[in-house]
């Protein structure tokens, strides 16, 4: 089904760096494989090639014959290619052309012509396949996460194309929607279909999948069948940067806070340093979370997990300040919402939307009070490995810098009380625990870090305690 | 009641229709009809939000004519060419505000097919429809950073610092929508957006006789007003 051979592949504006170095590989109809390796690996350049999205979309310099479907990608454009390869990509956000589900799992079919007759057929199939009844005719921008993933698919299954590629598809998903997406995959591999996913977090296709490529800096490393693949060693697993290949439990103390239950509250210690209490936030007349009361203390690290759509953000916009409600008390003083904006940083998903200047300098001077020494600064910098980059845009950095930054940015603001929104999805082994470095560094300098996640590996290595949020 | 819903046709073409009374009864008090006339049709589109925004937009640029006067004259010299400008097209703004916000992209992209237009065109205006909502939220997000770095991003700090709030508010806007702009393209490629193919669709739109009817009143208006204004 699909045929590589000696491939190679530079990207235009940096010609001189192979980004995907002698790729052999042949993938039999029906099989499903798993792409992973580091972050930066190649694997997603991989998967985009068999879309033809390279080299027609995003140019570059190609050696090496690439054959899917019998269709000599070079030779056939993206439009072309997509009668053959459907994609399923990351974030769930930038991926829907429609404001409509219904319109959108249509989107594919439509653009390729098909008749009208046909479309309602496949509708009718493609709302059967993926239990989709309860989410036709709805606004796509309120659904959850993985409700808008499921969308994705969906529209990508109803175009009937024979081989499916999925780009980290779980990344931005709770445990549940991960469970329901593995179902999606393997009904899809019940119909033959052949099926790439490049993941960092695996776990749940360790039943479906046939073999497992490992790459490495843009060469395919090994090649492993199923069995082979399950009996590496922790060890041999963690050093090639890989997560774990079994569902991560959670070994730490789990607090449940039932949402709207007046009696489930958390009272800590009787001089806590963070007290949360009587916050009901509505939507409208939708409550979305309702809790009674919080206690926390400093210079601990504090998860937040719950299905998407529990409530998570909304607590830290309250938190933040950017929202109203609750009665916050810190060291026993009472925050409005101004105030808390002072107390509280929030280190956002999208880490982009919190970086204003032109360099990592000017980022840290713009959060620092009037009198910073630049010794501080320099020292801040160091510590979270950032020194040499001062002078760099901070557009210029990799994701990880990016947040980093934001955590200077923080420090040197003096903000004691630090949230985390998903910190950590889309990222492999490795970076995940640089991330927990970082927060076990942040833990020492007295703070109180919260972390809304949904990776039970990062809990494991980072916190202290677990408040789950559910909604009955 | 039900709300009214417009063929995207309709809608197109009272956008088109109502610059005829923008550049003939420019300064004339007539025009307002033709913004009442919008504001009923948002209103029986249950746009009761959108009526009332407009509203107040109408209400600022009408105030800003009022107070001109008592301002600073090269405060006054500043501005006027943009609330000027923008003034010029209030009623265009309204009948935008009517398309904008009752049409879906797909009944839009049908309606287009229908006028015979090219593939090109009809998917410009689906990505031009489809980034509106993205914008938005964008722009909540890098606001709410902003609040958080301790820049604030209102009245106050656009009118003391316009340059600093705008470089925060647009140097990440921008990025992410590069950003969120290329992903779209990539994801609506493999779906075999711009494909040789025609389009295909479930439904289908159509002209009704409240869309010949919404028509046929803002054209008894417009000759009504050429007649008066001679």
């Amino acid at each position: 089904m699909i045929k590589i051979e000696s491939l190679f592949f530079s990207y235009q504006n940096s010609p001189n760096e192979d980004v995907l170095k002698n790729i052999n590989l042949k993938v039999k109809a029906g099989e499903f494989v798993l792409l992973t390796g580091k972050s930066g690996c190649g694997k997603s350049t991989l998967l985009n090639m068999i879309s033809g999205i390279i080299p027609h979309h995003t140019l570059g310099n190609l050696r090496g014959r690439i054959f899917v479907d019998n269709k000599d990608v070079q030779k056939h454009g993206v439009q072309e290619m997509s009668l053959s390869v459907g994609s399923v990509f990351q974030n769930p956000k930038s991926q829907f052309f429609h404001l409509n589900t219904t319109d959108e799992v249509l989107f594919s079919a439509s653009n390729k012509g098909v008749p009208e007759l046909e479309l309602e057929n496949r509708l009718r199939e493609t709302t059967k396949l993926f239990n989709l009844t309860k989410l036709l005719h709805r606004n796509i921008f309120g659904l959850s996460g993985g409700e808008k993933q499921k969308i994705a698919c969906a529209s990508t299954y109803a175009g009937k194309p024979e081989i499916f590629v999925f780009d980290e598809p779980s990344a931005n998903l709770d445990q549940g929607a991960i469970d329901e997406l593995s179902g999606i995959l393997s009904s899809l591999k019940e119909k033959n279909h052949t099926i790439l996913v490049a993941e960092h977090r695996f776990f749940h296709l360790m039943d479906i999948v046939d073999k497992v490529i490992y790459m490495e800096s843009g060469e395919i490393k090994r090649v492993y069948q199923r069995e082979e693949f399950l009996s590496l060693s922790d060890q041999a697993r963690k050093a090639m940067g890989l997560r774990d290949v079994h569902r991560t439990e959670i070994k730490k103390e789990i607090l449940t806070l039932v949402t709207g239950d007046e009696s489930s509250n958390w009272a800590g210690s009787i001089n806590s340093d963070f007290e949360l209490k009587h916050l009901n936030y509505k939507y409208g007349k939708t409550p979305v979370i309702n809790i009674e009361h919080i206690a926390l203390n400093r210079e601990q690290v504090v998860a937040i997990i719950g299905k998407n759509g529990c409530g998570k953000s909304t607590l830290a916009h309250c938190l933040c300040g950017l929202k109203k409600g609750g009665l916050l008390l810190l060291n026993g003083k009472e925050y409005s919402e101004k105030k808390r904006l002072k107390a509280f940083e929030l280190v956002m998903q999208d880490v982009n939307h919190q970086l204003f200047t032109e360099s990592v300098m000017d980022e840290m001077l713009l959060a620092a009070s009037n009198d910073a020494l630049m010794e501080e600064i320099n020292k801040v910098l160091a510590e979270l490995d950032l020194l040499e980059y001062s002078a760099k845009h901070p557009m210029s950095l990799s994701g990880g810098q990016k947040q980093r930054l934001v955590i200077g940015a923080s420090i040197m603001a003096g903000k004691d009380y630090i949230i985390f929104d998903e910190p950590t999805s889309g990222l492999d082994y490795v970076h995940m625990e640089a991330f927990a470095e970082i927060i076990k560094i942040l833990k020492t300098k007295n703070k109180l870090i919260l972390i809304i996640t949904h990776d039970y590996e990062l809990i494991n290595l980072c916190c202290d305690r677990v408040i789950s949020l559910s909604d009955n | 009641m039900k709300a009214l819903k417009l063929d995207p046709r309709t809608k197109l073409l009272l956008c088109l229709l109502v610059n005829v009374p923008i550049a003939l009864f420019q300064g004339s008090s007539w025009i307002l009809l033709f913004v009442g006339y919008a504001l009923l049709l948002l209103l029986l589109s249950k746009e009761y939000k959108v009526a009332l925004i407009y509203l107040g937009m109408y209400a600022f640029f009408e105030a800003f004519g009022l107070i001109s006067s008592f301002l600073p004259k090269i405060i006054v010299t500043i501005l006027s060419h943009l609330i000027i400008g923008v003034g010029l097209f209030l009623p265009f703004i309204a009948y935008g505000f009517l398309l904008i916000r009752t049409t879906e992209i797909n009944d839009l992209a049908i309606a287009l097919d229908k006028m015979k237009m090219p593939n090109s065109v009809i998917i410009s205006f689906l990505v031009l429809f489809r980034f509106i909502p993205t914008i938005k939220e964008e722009k909540q997000a890098i606001a709410n950073a902003m609040k958080l770095r301790g820049i604030s991003f209102g009245f106050k700090s656009l009118a003391t610092q316009p340059m600093k709030t705008f470089e925060y508010m647009y140097i990440p806007m921008l990025f992410s929508l590069l950003k969120s702009g290329e992903e779209l393209t990539v994801a609506s490629l493999t779906r075999g957006l711009g494909g040789e193919q025609k389009r295909t669709y479930l439904r289908t739109v159509k002209m009704g006789a409240v869309d010949y009817g919404v028509l046929f009143i803002f054209l008894i208006m417009m000759v009504f007003v050429f007649f008066v204004q001679l």
